[in-house]
């Protein structure tokens, strides 16, 4: 299925979880968050929390800034 | 030095607070941080570049027991802001945030109503709120009301290292808050910080001044040797300013003598 992931449309494979999704882009170590559809998904919820066809995943991290 | 810094109940022995932009590496970051003394650091959220490991700075910062204090930097209204500190404190669970709302990209001068609007909603959420706002007196009441941690009014626009171009309003700012105030932006050398602190200013918020400098940890140095001394001539009380001499010898009593 496709889904869009931060500006880009990707290919992922069907019934991936947030969490499964954040692991395959080596992301699970950081200091991240989460959002689907522009609503934040609580870490703890990633692991039931299922991509379905055209979602908008954005995954945001800290950057440096003043 | 034995005055603290209370800022959202917590204390600070140090009264500056680093932006963490536009340093070269995380390492000379956490390095000008400690030479500068300070105990608070900012950060923005951004959409995850996966190639790009720039939020490594973070792990050397919290490996010093920095406070954390991210931004909502880019965000051009209210609704945007608050999706930011909601960011923030689901990747970093801090609920410290600085609202900085700058449509125009010019100046990057902050909307104050958008900024209060945000300020509103967080304040509520729970978060530990300071915004980033013009150095407007009525303004820092308003956002005082609603319960901010601080307020943060700057010096001058961001990046341009003017000093503190808005000093009378600050010195207003500083007379009537009954939150800390944060001077923030524009300060481009010690002396500014000597100045805000002579003033009045709780703490001082620096990054260009420091990141931009030829020499990062030596400025960094510098900048903390501005608070201690800054800090301890306002406790120590400046004399009062007058419009004539005030004479420190007892010189006209032998002039006198002498012309006789």
């Amino acid at each position: 299925m496709k889904i869009n992931y931060n500006g880009t449309t990707i290919e992922v494979k069907d019934n991936l979880s947030l969490h499964s999704f954040v692991t395959e882009l080596q992301l699970e170590s950081r200091t991240i968050a989460a959002a689907v559809n522009e609503e934040i998904v609580p870490k703890k919820n990633w692991e039931n929390f299922f991509l379905q066809e055209g979602m908008t995943v954005d995954i945001f991290n800290l950057v440096a800034g003043g | 030095m034995t005055d603290k810094l209370t800022l959202a109940g917590k204390s600070f022995d140090s009264r500056l607070i680093i932006g963490t932009g536009k340093y070269a590496s995380g390492e000379i970051l956490a390095k000008a941080c400690k030479e500068s003394g300070a105990q608070i650091a900012t950060m923005a959220v951004k959409r995850i570049d996966t190639q790009d490991h720039t939020d490594e700075i973070i792990s050397p910062l919290l490996d010093m027991g920095i406070q954390l204090m991210p931004n909502t930097s880019g965000a051009k209204n209210a609704k945007e802001a608050i999706f930011a500190a909601q960011l923030a404190r689901e990747a970093l669970e801090v609920d410290w945030i600085k609202v900085e709302v700058h449509p125009d990209v010019k100046y990057l001068l902050p909307d104050p109503i958008e900024t209060f609007k945000a300020c509103e909603v967080l304040c509520k959420e729970g978060f530990k709120v300071f915004p980033y706002i013009n150095a407007d007196p009525v303004l820092c009441k308003r956002l005082e009301d609603i319960g901010v941690s601080a307020v943060m009014p700057l010096g001058s626009p961001i990046g341009s290292a003017r000093g503190l171009d808005t000093l009378s309003m600050l010195k207003i700012i500083i007379r009537e808050s009954h939150v800390p105030v944060i001077i923030d932006a524009g300060i481009g050398a010690p002396s500014d910080a000597v100045k805000a602190f002579e003033i009045g200013a709780d703490a001082c918020m620096i990054n260009t001044a420091i990141a931009a400098a030829g020499d990062q940890l030596k400025m960094a140095r510098a900048f903390n040797l501005a608070q201690e001394a800054g800090r301890m001539a306002y406790k120590a009380g400046l004399a009062d300013k007058i419009e004539t001499s005030r004479a420190t010898s007892p010189m006209e009593a032998f002039l006198k003598e002498a012309m006789k």
